[in-house]
């Protein structure tokens, strides 16, 4: 049963993934040719999920969309976690007023929601996709920073670091070769998790128009444009609607399994 | 000199509480090794974890430690970094969370030399090894290419140990290392540690609450009772003429070659009202 939800979420994210890589050499139709007389053609051979109001094939155009969701997902993660795991386990072995200070900082910044801080720098910087994956790549770097945080606190309450400190190792030694090989699999549970936020987060800053411009393919601008025509034809809003909606439940299941698997009390009773 | 001198050690947590350990000294001397008993709570690993300077940052500390007449207590951090593992050392009671559970069990005890000498990956293994085989691990070279959870209670606990013994330490804290481990275990590490304190003359501050564990390893005593030492001297005379009452009755509820079948048993409160605090 735990083994199922790491399966299908794999299954799932290899789906979007190989959907990505095929569409850079292959999609079933041009993403971005207009065919004014396929206009919210219902799904068939020549259009398997149908065509949207521009009469642009819709598979085609999701396969490219999955390109910037996956995109924006990996580096806003990434970035989130290069700045607040460092940070968070900084501040989890040295907790002097430096350290005190980061959290309650993290903590003001968990509680300006992301969708406004990318109005935000929207605002300054103007709509495109790498203002979205910065705004949503800065917004759950406290998160990262928390969680490291806890994590390093509990690691560094047990024995084996007092051994590692009498053995004489520093506290960068305990860092590097203690902490951080014993948080990195909450830390895995974490970027699965967030990289599900961060689909969400993307597509609901593309459907208000704050992320990509209309003319890069992404699934929250698709689900928008297929939002005005949803009482002509549900196709165009379904279809990256679902895409969106498993891919977030692929994130999901991968982290759950992730941390079933990654956990060594679950694990040794399965 | 003394190898080890602590002057009116005071260590308490948090203001307004009762301290954890209060004015204690003693000295040991290079080669001698030091018993501390006492019941839990009694402040013995908070002395050793004291002396290490590894005691949480809560603690405030006042006295002081001189290891070789340098001074601990208040000495910067990568000063006391040097001096541990390398000429100070610890054992720890617990040897299933003294080990990093995501290291290999050869790595770890490599992080010994590699914190403090130059040595070439393919000399540290030959070393690592040697001492795996020296503190009586079988197949030392299997062993170095295990994780921790793969390995027993004493196995890992002699793991610990060759950590410890590593470079030759002049002095070993030995916080109960025998403590998590079953009686036939414990009587071959014991055995094990005398041994190499005796190869390397190492110096020794034994840590326990069991008379004959420390009756059988050191040469002096000290019986430490919330916070203060009550009684010290070398082990024969503490154990054969014990002076405080606490002593008494502690030597009195190990003899249990002494108790009558079907009588009552005796009790360290028998003999010292205040013991049980």
């Amino acid at each position: 049963m735990r083994r199922l939800s790491l399966v299908l979420g794999l299954a799932l994210i290899g789906l979007m993934v190989a959907a990505a890589a095929l569409s850079l050499v292959w999609t079933p139709d041009d993403p971005y040719l207009v065919r004014p007389q396929d206009r919210f053609m219902p799904p068939s051979w020549s259009h398997w999920l149908g065509a949207d109001r521009m009469g642009i094939d819709l598979v085609s155009r999701l396969m490219v969309g999955a390109r910037t969701t996956l995109m924006v997902g990996v580096i806003a993660v990434c970035l989130a976690i290069v700045v607040g795991v460092p940070l968070g386990v900084i501040s989890g072995i040295r907790r002097g007023w430096p350290s005190q200070l980061l959290l309650r900082i993290s903590d003001v910044m968990f509680a300006l929601p992301a969708l406004l801080l990318a109005i935000l720098l929207v605002a300054v910087r103007g709509a495109s996709v790498a203002t979205a994956t910065w705004a949503i790549g800065i917004a759950t770097v406290p998160v990262f920073i928390r969680m490291a945080h806890a994590a390093t606190l509990s690691v560094m309450a047990q024995d084996f670091i007092d051994a590692a400190r009498s053995c004489g190792a520093s506290r960068s030694a305990i860092a590097l070769r203690h902490v951080l090989p014993n948080i990195a699999p909450i830390v895995g549970v974490q970027a699965s998790a967030s990289f599900s936020t961060a689909i969400l987060a993307e597509a609901g800053l593309s459907y208000l128009g704050l992320a990509a411009p209309a003319t890069t393919p992404t699934w929250g601008r698709m689900m928008r444009d297929g939002q005005a025509d949803l009482f002509l034809t549900a196709w165009p809003a379904l279809a990256p609607g679902c895409a969106i909606a498993l891919a977030v439940l692929g994130f999901n299941l991968l982290g759950d399994g992730l941390r079933d698997q990654l956990d060594p009390r679950l694990r040794e009773l399965g | 000199m003394s190898l080890l001198e602590v002057n009116h050690l005071n260590v308490w947590f948090g203001r307004g509480r009762r301290p954890a350990v209060r004015d204690l000294s003693f000295t040991i001397e290079p080669g001698q090794r030091l018993g501390l008993i006492g019941q839990s709570g009694s402040g013995k690993s908070v002395t050793a974890l004291a002396v290490m300077g590894l005691l949480a940052e809560n603690a405030q500390v006042t006295g002081s430690v001189r290891f070789d007449g340098r001074r601990l207590l208040g000495a910067k951090e990568a000063e006391l970094a040097q001096l541990r593992g390398r000429d100070l050392t610890m054992v720890f009671q617990e040897p299933m969370t003294a080990l990093d559970p995501t290291m290999k069990v050869g790595r770890q005890v490599a992080e010994v030399i590699r914190l403090h000498e130059e040595s070439s990956g393919r000399e540290t293994r030959r070393r690592v090894i040697e001492m795996l085989d020296r503190v009586g691990l079988p197949n030392p070279g299997r062993i170095t290419d295990a994780f921790p959870h793969q390995l027993s209670g004493g196995q890992r606990q002699r793991v610990v140990l060759a950590m410890a013994l590593m470079l030759g330490p002049r002095l070993i804290i030995a916080d109960e290392p025998t403590t998590a481990l079953d009686v036939t275990v414990q009587a071959q590490v014991l055995e094990l540690l005398d041994a190499q304190l005796a190869a390397h003359q190492a110096a020794c501050l034994f840590i326990s609450h069991d008379l004959a564990v420390v009756a059988r390893v050191c040469q002096q005593v000290m019986v430490m009772l919330d916070g203060a030492v009550v009684e010290s001297g070398p082990v024969r005379q503490v154990l054969s003429q014990p002076v405080h009452p606490y002593t008494q009755g502690l030597i009195a509820t190990a003899r249990l070659d002494l108790a009558t079948p079907g009588a009552r048993l005796p009790t360290v409160e028998d003999f010292y009202a205040g013991g049980q605090r």
